[in-house]
């Protein structure tokens, strides 16, 4: 028969008590220094990124420069290399740029506007500026818009237009190999519904769960984009979040392709 | 004068961050205080502050042991240093 002294149970359950409490302050304690840790590396990310933006921006400047004949008619040598340069350097500060967006969304410094635009128009501009970049891989990108409704609505548009609908018209192109890319546009009541639609990579199911975390790219996406920061879709969500919207991927898995959603309500 | 509400609170706050809500039940059951969870207030009820400081402390003390009571002590260090030890409750000195 086993003892059930009360007294005997109550200090069992004492020093039970307490060995919880230990372990549980143990891992407070290490929160606390993750908190902390995590806030210095923020920091030193934002000031390493700023930092770099400014130089890359002055190169930019350099190679535009020369370019643009403002330094005199470069020989063609030349200006083929500051031409190869510069879009390097662009590619550069739109990474910087991306990280330094992410980094501010998470500080909370970042503050939207509320201004009247129309969907349809900066949608048709993302497309038409990104245009080139998917006839030089050879891919086929069509926009579709339903015609007779109105696309008016309220936010901050250009947010919306350079990390949500140029974020994931360009994901579409880099993360496409051939074949296509549908970009549509439709209104359902109050809510705007915008989607790209591609041939390409696809998304595993493993993936699709950090899709849109931070620093969450796909496991093998950077061999398809070498450039992937992993901080673009997490963006876009803080942006289409911040306008009260949804976004979502669907995919039929890896090589099948994938459908990135946006809805935003019209106000 | 030591400031004992605060002292008070930021003990429940720090005993809060290991054992969840609890810190405030626990703190709602010392004699002699009244717990505002929603406003993250405290409010004596006894004119002996510093008792209530004590009893506050072997609440958790009696529960969780002695690590808990070191909890209470590092939480209050800050708000407590430069006091007279006459003007700190026993259990933190």
């Amino acid at each position: 028969m086993a003892d059930h002294n009360p007294q005997t149970l109550e200090d069992e359950l004492r020093a039970a008590n307490e060995i919880v409490y230990k372990h549980s302050l143990e891992l407070a304690r290490l929160k606390k220094e993750l908190e902390a840790m995590n806030a210095q590396q923020e920091n030193l990310l934002h000031f390493i990124s700023h930092e770099i933006k400014g130089y890359l921006t002055e190169g930019q400047n350099a190679f535009a420069g020369i370019v643009e004949g403002d330094f005199g008619e470069a020989p063609p040598q030349l200006r083929a290399i500051a031409q190869t340069a510069l879009e390097k350097m662009r590619s550069g500060v739109a990474t910087v740029m991306n990280i330094l967006d992410a980094s501010n969304l998470k500080k909370g410094t970042v503050s939207y506007k509320r201004e009247a635009y129309n969907f349809n128009v900066i949608l048709a501009d993302a497309v038409r500026a990104l245009q080139p970049k998917a006839d030089q891989k050879r891919l086929v990108l069509t926009l579709n818009v339903d015609g007779g409704k109105l696309y008016d609505a309220v936010g901050d548009k250009e947010k919306i237009e350079q990390h949500v609908i140029r974020n994931l018209i360009d994901n579409a192109i880099r993360y496409t190999l051939q074949g296509s890319i549908s970009v549509s546009l439709t209104r359902m009541g109050d809510t705007i519904r915008f989607s790209v639609k591609d041939t390409g990579v696809g998304v595993t199911p493993e993936d699709m769960q950090r899709l849109f975390t931070e620093g969450g790219h796909g496991k093998d996406s950077i061999k398809v984009n070498v450039d992937s920061t992993g901080y673009g879709l997490f963006v876009a969500k803080q942006v289409v979040d911040a306008h009260k919207g949804r976004i979502w991927a669907e995919s039929a898995g890896a090589g099948k392709g994938s459908e990135f959603i946006v809805e935003l309500p019209i106000t | 004068m030591a400031d004992l509400n605060a002292v008070v609170v930021t003990i429940i706050k720090e005993q809060e961050l290991v054992i969840g809500p609890m810190a405030w039940s626990e703190a709602g059951k010392v004699q002699g205080l009244r717990v505002r969870k929603e406003a993250a207030s405290v409010e004596f009820l006894d004119p002996d502050q510093g008792g209530v400081v004590d009893r506050l402390v072997a609440q958790y003390e009696r529960l969780f042991g002695r690590a808990s009571h070191e909890v209470c002590r590092e939480a209050a260090a800050g708000l407590l240093s430069g006091l007279p030890a006459a003007e700190i409750p026993s259990s933190l000195r």
